[in-house]
């Protein structure tokens, strides 16, 4: 016997967690789970059910129903370099064909309205249109909420002529969800005037991808240098630091802030009160009225110390976040933070406070977890393995591991000097006891390590790698 | 094969004697904590089409020996890398959270796919 066969020979004896009898009353209740939202987190957390579902021999017992408005996902990541040119919508777009046909995922088309969790059922309006009918045939006794972020733009003001935006949203895109609004926002790029200026306005944290704004700040920098000459961007942030770099990756940002992008203007404890549209012959004008952030300016560099203003012709105004407001319905404010923003889960396993309800990715409150699609996907991989030990009567894993993982493009193929560049950020986190409050929650195992040295081109081939990895992990 | 590729697989394969001799790999926990893997490495859930190395065909050996010498780079006192090496550097972030017995469950896991 090989030694291989026979450390498996006494494993299976020994442990007998991987050969199943499964034991007790949940044998003979079978799990029929439903996932809202076919994002990140909500399409792992289908498919690892399915995947492991199978390898215990359970899947008889696991039947998996997504339930999304879109049949079609197109990622956040890598979506700045749609705004570019570099990539297009099409690029970033998957299906849920493999999900369906590979591991026998249930899909349904549908804009979710209501949820009854005492009795399992799901409302809303089937292929988008019509009345509210019941969507699912059979009670659900798992619902995982995967349903990401709402916006929440009531910190400030919007006042855009009528005649100019029939939709006065239009006129200040976030492209903070990709698909049409990365194209609205594109779209306003391409035709605005060289010489006029760009605007990225970033939300309070916590929000969805934090280095996200900084690296759309660099690539619209790259962008507008080459193609509308004399334009500048500049960068609003509600946060500050004492020497006026980024608070997220301050040494590869900072160092293309201060080295690269000289068109990038970078502008700390600035938070936006108002968006004032005007016109100018064809052209859209904007201002953004700004105070400080707070009334102590940590740095000279940058910090804002008084109101002013600033006029663009492009807005991208990315509003203060929460979740999703089906997950704040659903849960109720009982089932929030104190806030009512985020959804309390217990992060061993992302059950919320509601019985059979189970949040996972952005629209979860954490303390130390971003929100983020790598991460998103592995809080379904925990999510998901929780569900199934309950299934198997196993122990829940009591201190489980998670990880974020984020590439950012620097520069773009633009660039002549630089070419391509990109960074990355990571960071893992392990359920533990916080010795700070004695709270057990997720902890920060390591520092957020940055790629070191400077942004290279290595790193841009790295990231596509990483991309395609991710994206093959969540959809094929 | 290096020293320290060397040294790795001498750990390794004391660490398989050390799990066997324990009773057993947990294959519930190398499930999970291996999936934190599956996002950037092909393993056989995945097709392999333009991602990083793949995990598959990989032994024990090789990967829990990997986890080791990774997990070594990354100084836990001071919570920093102490590689230059951008790759090395991710990796060493990655394999620091897990225990021995947890590398060994992951290598076990995954080296049985």
């Amino acid at each position: 016997m090989l030694r291989r066969e026979f450390v498996k020979y006494l494993t299976a004896g020994a442990a007998g967690q991987f050969i199943l009898p499964v034991s007790g009353a949940s044998a003979a209740t079978p799990l029929n789970v439903v996932v809202i939202g076919g994002g990140m987190a909500g399409a792992t957390a289908a498919k690892y059910l399915r995947v492991w579902a199978r390898k215990l021999a359970l899947d008889a017992l696991v039947s998996v129903t997504i339930i999304d408005k879109s049949d079609q996902y197109v990622s956040n990541i890598m979506s700045n370099m749609v705004l570019t040119g570099e990539k297009t919508i099409a690029n970033l777009t998957y299906t849920y064909a493999s999900l369906k046909t590979k591991y026998g995922i249930n899909f349904i088309k549908a804009t979710v309205s209501s949820v009854d969790t005492a009795n399992g059922w799901v409302y809303g309006k089937l292929n988008n249109t019509g009345s509210d009918i019941l969507l699912n045939a059979t009670p659900f006794n798992r619902l995982i909420l995967a349903t990401g972020i709402s916006f929440d733009p009531s910190t400030f003001t919007l006042n855009v002529p009528s005649t100019v935006y029939a939709n006065p949203w239009e006129a200040i895109p976030h492209a903070w969800q990709a698909g049409t609004q990365t194209t609205l926002l594109r779209n306003q790029l391409v035709n605005m005037t060289a010489g006029n200026h760009v605007a990225v306005t970033i939300p309070v944290s916590p929000y969805r991808c934090p280095p996200g704004p900084y690296e759309r700040a660099c690539v619209l920098a790259d962008w507008l240098r080459v193609k509308k000459p004399g334009s500048k961007i500049y960068l609003i942030d509600p946060g500050q630091t004492a020497d006026g770099r980024p608070p997220v990756e301050p040494n590869n940002f900072g160092y293309a802030f201060a080295n690269i992008h000289k068109n990038l203007v970078y502008v700390q404890n600035a938070r936006l009160t108002a968006v004032t549209g005007s016109l100018a012959g064809t052209t859209k004008f904007k201002t953004l009225s700004l105070v400080p952030n707070s009334a102590t300016p940590l740095n000279t560099v940058n910090a804002l110390a008084s109101p002013t203003a600033v006029k663009v012709e492009v807005a991208n105004v990315i509003p203060k976040m929460q979740a999703a407001d089906l997950t704040r319905s659903v849960l109720g404010p009982a089932g929030l933070d104190a806030d009512g923003r985020w959804a309390v889960v217990d992060e061993r396993s992302y059950k919320s406070l509601v019985p059979k309800v189970y949040v996972i990715g952005d629209s979860i409150k954490s303390a130390n977890q971003p929100k983020a699609g790598h991460i998103g996907n592995q809080q379904a991989k925990v999510c998901a393995d929780a569900i199934l030990r309950e299934l198997s009567n196993v122990a829940l894993y009591d201190a489980p591991v998670t990880n974020s993982a984020c590439f950012t493009p620097v520069t773009t193929n633009l660039n002549s000097q630089y070419g391509a560049m990109a960074s990355w950020l990571t960071a893992t986190f392990r359920y533990g006891v916080d010795p700070t409050d004695n709270v057990s929650r997720m902890l920060r195992v390591s520092t957020n390590i940055e790629s070191p040295g400077r942004p290279s081109k290595d790193n841009f081939s790295s990231m596509g790698k990483w991309f395609t990895s991710l994206m093959q992990d969540v959809y094929s | 094969m290096t020293k320290s590729r060397l040294l790795a697989c001498c750990l390794a394969l004391a660490g398989v004697l050390l799990a066997t001799d324990a009773g057993a790999y947990d294959l519930n926990n190398g499930r999970l904590l291996a999936s934190n893997c599956t996002q950037c490495h092909s393993t056989n859930v995945l097709p392999k089409t333009g991602g990083y190395d793949s995990l598959v065909g990989e032994s024990y050996s090789e990967i829990y020996g990997e986890l080791r010498e990774f997990k070594q780079k990354f100084n836990a006192t001071t919570k920093t890398c102490t590689e230059n090496d951008p790759k090395e550097c991710l990796m060493a972030v990655h394999a620091m959270p897990y225990t021995d017995k947890e590398m060994q469950d992951i290598a076990w896991y995954l080296s049985q796919r």
